[in-house]
């Protein structure tokens, strides 16, 4: 039967799994070189209070560290809204370029998974799928450094995430 | 006239045919190009004069902190606490975007050579693991990097290295090329 080997859909892109999307490459940063980097951090925070203490024992005194930590708050402010807003225009140039793309259509069968646009067609073998993602609110699959997100939602009736999931992993792993 | 002439100066419906392998020094230049061709960088003279607003301003600030008869070395010390950050955010920033490469390069491992043909109708790209064919119009920009030239289309890129190009199109005359095309 047909129906059990192709599940063609709609993506909706919702905007929550874009946002997910974006933060993928994050979540794969081994925790520990997080943890490495913020000790990094702090152990400069003592040791320039300290050296700058040292070098300037009449001028430099513990009150400065509260100035110090202000400079430090200042630029992590600042760095935050600007990733916030770097990570809002690519969500956006997202939306412009699928708005001006369809309709678009995700198609999944044993061999392959096929993007067809207005624009476009782009037809992946199951080796090229980099890994399947559970996200929030549906499922997501990766290719290189793009994330295809398919909402639960999105899904045909009678097909759920689980039911999904486990037919692409199927196929994937056949391959 | 030379060969190498009578090639870029054609007026040409004949397809670009190139073939490359992944390149990560590329790939980091691409995405700076990438991102100029949605954010285009600021004119040397904004960048300037914004530089020096705030150096005024850490100035002015420390100014009236004196005025108040506290000891400037306050600013000293908020600027350095700026510079420690800086430093923390830049190292984590390398970390994770080499994470990004790696995970990248893994999927070149088995995409392998990528095949690009470009004509009047756009972009067919393929390889091991894939085919995408893209008309002009999912092109958002063409941009150049250093060695290479970058298409995108909506947050993904392709960049073609100027090193694959056929012999005898200089970097330049490609673009002029593409741009014909898509202006079309």
């Amino acid at each position: 039967m047909s129906d059990n080997n192709i599940i063609q859909l709609t993506p909706s892109f919702p905007e929550t799994l874009d946002r997910e999307a974006a933060y993928l490459i994050n979540k794969k940063v081994p925790k520990r070189q997080t943890a490495v980097a913020w000790l990094g951090l702090l152990a400069v925070l003592v040791i320039s209070t300290l050296l700058v203490g040292a070098i300037f024992p009449d001028k430099f005194g513990f009150s400065h560290i509260i100035a110090f930590l202000f400079g430090a708050t200042f630029f992590a402010a600042y760095a935050y809204l600007e990733t916030r807003q770097v990570l809002k225009t690519g969500i956006e140039i997202q939306k412009t370029a699928r708005e001006r793309s369809k309709p678009i259509v995700f198609r999944f069968t044993p061999n392959r998974f096929v993007i067809e646009t207005a624009n476009g067609r782009t037809d992946y073998t199951w080796d090229a799928i980099d890994e399947i993602e559970s996200l929030s609110i549906g499922t997501g699959v990766r290719v290189g450094a793009l994330l295809y997100p398919i909402a639960d939602t999105d899904l045909p009736e009678a097909l759920s995430r689980r039911d999904f999931r486990a037919r692409i992993d199927a196929w994937r792993s056949a391959t | 006239m030379n060969r190498s002439d009578s090639i870029d100066g054609e007026v040409s419906e004949h397809a670009i045919n190139v073939s490359f392998a992944y390149d990560r020094a590329l790939s980091r230049r691409a995405m700076t190009g990438w991102w100029q061709s949605v954010v285009p960088p600021e004119p040397f003279l904004k960048r300037a004069i914004v530089w020096a607003v705030i150096w005024f301003g850490v100035l002015a600030i420390a100014l009236v902190i004196a005025a108040f008869g506290l000891s400037p070395w306050y600013v000293g010390a908020g600027l350095i606490g700026a510079g420690a950050m800086i430093a923390s955010f830049a190292y984590l920033q390398r970390t994770r975007m080499s994470r990004f490469w790696d995970e990248l390069g893994r999927h070149w491992d088995r995409a392998g050579e990528t095949q690009v043909q470009i004509d009047a109708s756009g972009l067919a790209i393929r390889d091991n693991v894939s085919q995408r064919a893209l008309n002009w119009l999912a092109i958002d920009a063409v941009k150049a990097v250093r060695g290479g030239t970058v298409f995108r289309s909506g947050i993904s890129m392709l960049v073609v290295p100027d090193a694959s190009l056929p012999s005898g199109l200089r970097p330049k005359a490609f673009r002029e090329r593409i741009a014909a095309w898509r202006a079309q």
